[in-house]
């Protein structure tokens, strides 16, 4: 579950933060749970409300749309020896905030524009080109990746 | 290489399925914090009266809630239906088979990159509690199927079901709540981590309370108190014609204990506690008449030395000279000679409807150990023990229109004597440092209280603890 977190949070201590708020929401919610389906789905997806929570919370009071992002599509320090899932998940936190919502609601968790819209509250063309930019960003450093793995 | 999105959203969803980051031990115990601070509401205190009437509604309820409830929700009961739901209206399904879910399309091994996420998650660092509760929830994310490589493999489009999981929480309670999670989610890779979907995945409800562990507190003091109702058992060694007598003419009576204790927390389940505790024990002895002087005065006895009355914890003496007593059922008071020829209504003696009290009151030091049944917001323990008893008072009394006359003293009696205890006890915490408990205890002296060999009495108490505990945090 902290993977998850940490999925959607590119700050460490904001990642603890939805843990935690989030197994507090799953014991307090405990008897919501309807047995229906697998509890650690359950689990999942209060995290990932949570997040989002956070995530509206933090980023979108102040919401410009179209903001040029801070990007870091540059050269990381470490060579990868394997494309873990550590190094994936590194990639994604390495995401603007935005691009990283919609990239894990999208591509992760398979929801759909229209979804991703009524849940961050921007609009689909919104949802549709910050997920393009963060695929383009991410396969930028896919790319940059296997250029190193290549040379060793 | 890599040339297309929906490629790319690929690699990284299925190269993130199961991994693992064990989080920093510290957030499992601020949602402990948090979850006692939320789930308490029940202000510090009314009166310890009030709270043992609140003690007594919640245990009430906790019975209720122990019986009611199963511990653990079979997940694995309920795959068959969940099976039937996941079969997606698509041409895989047919490929696949009805009765297999679609995504358990292979069961191949952890991966290398799972490994070692394993293998590099800070686990150390966490005690073995710890560690356990981290495993039982991370093991769960772990899917059924785990992919081959990394590489672009062939990938197809589906039809997926639609997602129904309860979600509490900010969903709900957003005012854009109608979000449609409920529509079909055409987007998902039909290889991918769909937990809701996963069959495998049997997990305890119950695991909670196992995530709450922190450090646990070691220390703990209160005190506690207890009605109890007093009598003895007449051993075998008595003759059995003095045994039926005093078993018919004597009774059991309702005294109190209370003391202070020190607790030590063994571990989650097992307290050991030692304390001083005083109680007073004894019995009442009836059928035996009393008699005073009309004036109060000495009554002239034609014997000398004092009167004694006999019964199943020993012999007592009587020192007070204006009382007298016949034993209206037998030989129970000495010199048994007296009663023959005196008559105290001819003598002018009053009778007064008065009982006699035997009362030993013991200073208590108890070892008891508390085993923890049920670790939920009202704990259930049993709880046994010894204890080691000094006898620092002993009287006899009658009690007469409810004040005490004295007596005398009960002779023959040893100074030490051990006790063993058995109880059950709930538990309840007010606050983080204080808890409420309730404890119906049995308590049994196992050795004889009588110095001679002739005798053979045991007493006995039973009654329910009210106590209150600070907890050193």
């Amino acid at each position: 579950m902290f993977a998850v977190c940490l999925q959607y949070s590119g700050d460490y201590e904001e990642a603890k933060d939805v843990l935690q708020e989030g197994f507090i929401r799953v014991f307090l919610n405990l008897h919501q749970f309807q047995k229906i389906g697998s509890f650690e789905g359950w689990i999942r997806r209060i995290m990932i409300n949570t997040a989002l929570e956070k995530y509206r919370d933090k980023y979108h009071l102040n919401r410009v749309e179209n903001q040029e992002e801070n990007l870091e599509v540059g050269v990381d320090d470490e060579i990868f020896e394997d494309l873990s899932a550590q190094d994936l998940l590194r990639m994604i936190r390495k995401l603007s905030p935005k691009y990283r919502t919609v990239f894990n609601l999208y591509a992760i968790e398979g929801y759909s524009h229209k979804e991703i819209s009524a849940l961050l509250n921007i609009s689909e063309g919104t949802s549709k080109s910050n997920l393009s930019r963060a695929r383009a960003i991410l396969q930028e450093k896919l790319k940059h990746y296997y250029k190193i793995t290549k040379v060793i | 290489m890599i040339n297309q999105d929906s490629n790319i959203d690929r690699i990284f969803k299925e190269g993130l399925i199961g991994l693992e980051v064990t989080p920093p031990p510290d957030v499992w115990e601020a949602v402990h914090g948090r979850i006692q601070r939320k789930s308490r509401k029940i202000p510090l205190f009314y009166s310890v009266a009030a709270a043992s009437v609140l003690l007594f509604i919640l245990a009430g309820s906790a019975w209720l809630l122990f019986f009611s409830q199963p511990e653990t929700a079979d997940v694995a009961e309920m795959t068959p239906v969940q099976e039937e739901a996941i079969v997606p209206p698509s041409d895989i399904a047919d490929e696949t088979g009805q009765q297999e879910p679609v995504i358990t399309l292979t069961e191949e091994p952890q991966t290398d990159m799972e490994r070692q996420a394993v293998e590099t998650s800070p686990l150390a660092a966490l005690s073995e509690t710890d560690r356990d509760a981290v495993a039982r929830v991370e093991d769960t994310a772990k899917p059924i199927e785990q992919k081959e490589s990394i590489g672009i493999t062939q990938f197809q489009e589906t039809q997926m079901p639609t997602r129904t999981e309860p979600v509490p929480g900010f969903i709900a309670s957003r005012s854009d709540a109608n979000l449609p999670i409920t529509q079909p989610l055409t987007t998902l890779s039909p290889s991918g981590y769909e937990p809701s979907r996963d069959p495998a995945i049997s997990l305890p409800v119950e695991m909670p309370p196992e995530l709450l562990k922190e450090e646990i507190p070691k220390w703990s003091v209160g005190g506690q108190f207890s009605p109890i109702y007093s009598f003895r058992y007449i051993g075998q060694n008595n003759l059995d014609s003095y045994r039926d007598t005093y078993n018919s003419h004597e009774n059991g009576m309702f005294t109190y204990t209370g003391g202070l204790h020190i607790q030590y927390n063994a571990n989650r389940k097992i307290k050991i506690y030692t304390g001083v505790y005083y109680s007073r024990m004894g019995q009442q002895i009836d059928d035996i008449q009393l008699y005073k002087s009309a004036n109060n005065g000495p009554i002239n006895l034609p014997i000398k030395g004092n009167l004694d009355i006999n019964n199943s914890i020993g012999s007592i003496t009587s020192r007070n000279e204006i009382l007298y007593f016949q034993d209206q059922s037998g030989y129970r008071v000495e010199p048994l000679s007296l009663s023959e020829w005196y008559d105290p209504l001819k003598e002018g003696l009053i009778p007064l409807n008065a009982e006699i009290i035997q009362s030993l009151d013991y200073l208590e030091v108890p070892f008891i150990i508390r085993y923890k049944l049920i670790d939920k917001r009202v704990d259930l323990n049993i709880l046994g023990g010894l204890s080691t008893n000094f006898m620092v008072k002993n009287e006899a009394y009658a009690n007469y229109q409810g004040s005490k006359i004295h007596i005398g003293e009960t002779n023959g009696l040893k100074t030490i004597n051990y006790s063993s205890t058995l109880g059950l006890g709930l538990e309840y915490d007010l606050t983080e440092k204080i808890s409420l408990s309730l404890e119906p205890a049995f308590k049994y002296y196992i050795n004889s209280i009588n110095r001679s060999e002739n005798m053979n009495t045991h007493p006995y108490s039973i009654g329910i603890f009210t106590g209150l505990s600070y907890i050193f945090k």
